[in-house]
């Protein structure tokens, strides 16, 4: 007994001894910032990261938890938000679209899951970008994750406003909604700042809560749609609506699938909290690829049975909250209700997941002083990053006035898919440079072949885009590299192998 | 191998939020080897590392003064510091790594004369005994037993319980002197202890159920340590991984 427990201590001092075989790399003296990942990565261990100081930074997120957070993140959009709109573009062929969209982000889950678990830093995509490729692409990763999240939370502000009307209209308080434009803008505007301001001053751990609205999501989810497929199949006599599978061609098909994207924008947002998942090895991978596929699947089987119920064209004048009146016509009104719950669970999840992954990202760019290092400061008395929520609730709630739901979700999509084709790259050139830091513990498998594909899919994917959403996403992704040649150019980040 | 009758505390201090522990509680502590835990609980929406930058320094100053006040007594002290969303797990995991006995759970203590050690049942008694002796050997303080009987028919069985860690307490150099022990017979098991709690000035306590992770000490404990208002060791339960269920230990 004794002995067990003489082993346990003894791996505990090894830990202490930071003695990893890294540490023999020599830190630039001149750089303003201790940045060499081969310092400051720690050590990490199964439930702790032991720093070289000995600090201490314990790992509290289990898989279960990774899950939520991505799941938590990404099925806001896609099964909530976007049936209506891509069976609209797409005809039944979306589900193909939301196909593709697992399909790339699962390219792109594979690689993030071997940087994440060679770098299991907070900050995720911009840090592995730095390090792998130097810090001006590391500026337009990271300050295109910090706005590509803050379009996102936009975005799902804006659904949720639709739920919460639809939920009005349900309950007879239609009175209210006279005159719905600005009525959704106060309710999304009036939710972004709530969710804010609970974020700088809430001190209640959200993951337990986090974790429960996942979990009684995916429960009436499962129902709706086991009830849905099986009666699409006709099981219950019903006729499927018939029609043809891409009413609207190929194209639309590959455009819907850069539309619907966002709906998988969550998986990266597991590798920003990677310092916080413990055993990171193997909970990282498996949290961000099992994430993608049971938001893909849940997708799919969505759209068949959307489609299969109404068809496209009705379903397309729904909306937004088309996915209401499908599951009113399996299960009636409680079915209604229950997935009028459900969407303002969702969406309101995934703007809060999105407002605290934006504010990681600003703390990542403010240690490496790419922006001002007050971005980063937490105030002691609520222990939470209050400028940097700031930073992202205030344009928020400004794309939620002005913003367009298809045009925000791609400018969402559009710099995301920027980060995650760099990270595909810096994935290779890490590979190939291999410096003596870079040691994942998980290896992408299908290497070169798997990371090259994701970028191509991610770079690929943008062409598909509305005009506006380009435009405005290069607009941003060049202002970050202007911003960083005039405000941080002389920053240097030790570490990064193209400088060495 | 380390020494078989020192104790292993940890003191977990809420370090940076003003938590002091008394320094009459140093006082009994210095015989002891103390692990001092210096956490800071920083919200779900901040990155321990982000903490860790700003507040590193302050965290390591604050843990240096206690450190001091350890050494001014004359104890050893090692010390651990963690940034952390769940102090209840570092807790459980720090006791776990540096083999602790027991786990302090700190309160105000003017003074410390008198220790109440509640018996429950038969579980952990050598531990507990070790503790309580660890603690008490070189100090002069008093030691109750104490054990609550739910009716008079239990009171001899309380009796004979007492009395084997009277013995072993006696074993592990306690003069008779210094141990009373009391049987009473109540309703409430706890508020009993928590009334008899109140004419003492320290608790040490056993844990009640075999640790799993996020419950941490038991109900029993926790609740004591809320409600009376000296600090609580907690005896923590040797993890078996061989043969717990067999022997009962």
């Amino acid at each position: 007994m004794t002995v067990t427990h003489q082993l346990v201590i003894d791996t505990a001092m090894t830990e202490h001894d930071g003695s990893h075989p890294s540490e023999s790399r020599t830190p630039d003296k001149e750089s303003p910032v201790s940045l060499d990942p081969s310092i400051d990565v720690g050590k990490a261990g199964d439930e702790v990261t032991v720093l070289e100081s000995g600090t201490e930074l314990e790992r509290t997120i289990d898989l279960r938890g990774g899950l939520a957070i991505g799941v938590g993140t990404m099925v806001g959009a896609g099964i909530f938000v976007f049936p209506g709109i891509a069976a609209g573009n797409a005809g039944p062929a979306a589900a193909v679209s939301f196909a593709i969209g697992a399909v790339v982000a699962l390219l792109v889950a594979l690689p993030t899951s071997e940087l994440a678990t060679a770098m299991p830093k907070s900050g995720g995509a911009y840090y592995f970008v730095s390090r792998g490729m130097g810090a001006p692409f590391g500026a337009v990763v990271g300050i295109g994750l910090w706005l590509g999240l803050v379009f996102a939370s936009a975005f799902y502000l804006v659904g949720f406003a639709q739920y919460a009307v639809a939920v009005l209209e349900e309950i007879g308080a239609s009175a209210l909604v006279v005159e719905t434009v600005p009525f959704l803008t106060v309710l999304g505007v009036g939710f972004g700042v709530l969710l804010t301001v609970l974020s700088t001053f809430g001190t209640e751990n959200t993951t337990k809560l986090q974790n429960g609205i996942v979990s009684l999501l995916l429960g009436i989810l499962l129902i709706f749609l086991v009830y849905g497929s099986l009666d699409t199949l006709g099981l219950f006599g019903r006729e499927t609506v018939p029609e043809q599978f891409a009413p609207y061609g190929t194209f639309s098909i590959l455009t819907t699938a850069a539309l619907v994207f966002t709906s998988y924008l969550g998986f990266a947002q597991v590798a920003t909290v990677a310092g916080e998942i413990t055993k990171p090895g193997r909970n990282l991978p498996l949290a961000m690829i099992g994430s993608v596929a049971i938001v893909g699947t849940l997708y799919v089987v969505t759209i068949l049975v959307s489609t299969g119920t109404f068809g496209s064209g009705r379903l397309a004048t729904f909306g937004e909250t088309a996915i209401v009146e499908v599951a009113r016509s399996y299960l009636g009104l409680s079915g209604a209700i229950a997935i009028l719950l459900a969407g303002l669970l969702a969406t309101v999840s995934s703007a809060n997941a999105s407002i605290l992954s934006s504010s990681r990202a600003l703390y990542a760019l403010s240690r490496d002083a790419l922006v001002p290092p007050q971005f980063g400061r937490i105030n002691l008395r609520y222990g939470t990053p209050h400028i940097a929520l700031m930073l992202v609730g205030g344009p928020t709630v400004v794309l939620v006035v002005v913003g367009r739901t298809e045009v925000l979700a791609e400018v969402a999509s559009f710099l995301h898919l920027v980060s995650y084709g760099l990270m595909c790259v810096a994935l290779v050139v890490l590979r190939r440079s291999d410096p003596e830091w870079y040691q994942p513990s998980f290896r992408v498998p299908g290497y070169p072949l798997v990371p090259i594909l994701g970028a191509i899919a991610s770079f690929g994917l943008l062409a598909f885009m509305q005009p506006l959403s380009q435009a405005v996403g290069v607009v941003v992704s060049v202002a970050a590299l202007v911003w960083y040649l005039i405000y941080a150019r002389g920053v240097e980040l030790k570490g990064v192998q193209a400088d060495a | 191998m380390r020494n078989t009758t020192e104790v292993r505390v940890l003191v977990p201090v809420a370090i940076l939020k003003g938590q002091v522990i008394p320094d009459q509680m140093i006082r009994l502590l210095s015989h002891s080897a103390v692990v001092l835990l210096g956490y800071h609980e920083i919200p779900e929406q901040t990155a321990p590392e982000q903490a860790r930058e700003q507040f590193e320094g302050k965290a390591q100053a604050e843990l240096a003064d206690l450190v001091e006040a350890f050494e001014s007594w004359g104890g050893t002290v090692e010390t651990r510091l963690v940034f952390t969303h769940d102090s209840d797990q570092t807790i459980e995991r720090i006791a776990t790594e540096a083999d602790c006995d027991a786990v302090l759970l700190s309160n105000p203590a003017p003074s410390i004369d008198r220790i109440i050690v509640p018996i429950k049942e038969r579980i952990n008694l050598e531990s507990i005994a070790k503790v309580a002796a660890g603690v008490s050997r070189q100090h002069d303080v008093e030691i109750t037993l104490f054990h609550a009987a739910t009716e008079e028919a239990n009171v001899s069985d309380g009796e004979v319980l007492l009395g084997e860690v009277s013995d072993e307490l006696t074993t592990l150099g306690i003069r008779s002197d210094q141990l009373s022990r009391v049987v009473v017979v109540a309703q409430n098991p706890l508020q009993a202890l928590v009334e008899a709690a109140s004419t003492h000035d320290v608790v040490v306590i056993g844990e009640e159920e075999p640790t799993i992770r996020g419950r941490l000490f038991g109900e029993t404990s926790e609740r004591v340590a809320e409600q009376t208002v000296g600090p609580v060791l907690v005896v923590r339960r040797p993890i078996d991984p061989v043969d717990d269920d067999e022997t009962g230990l």
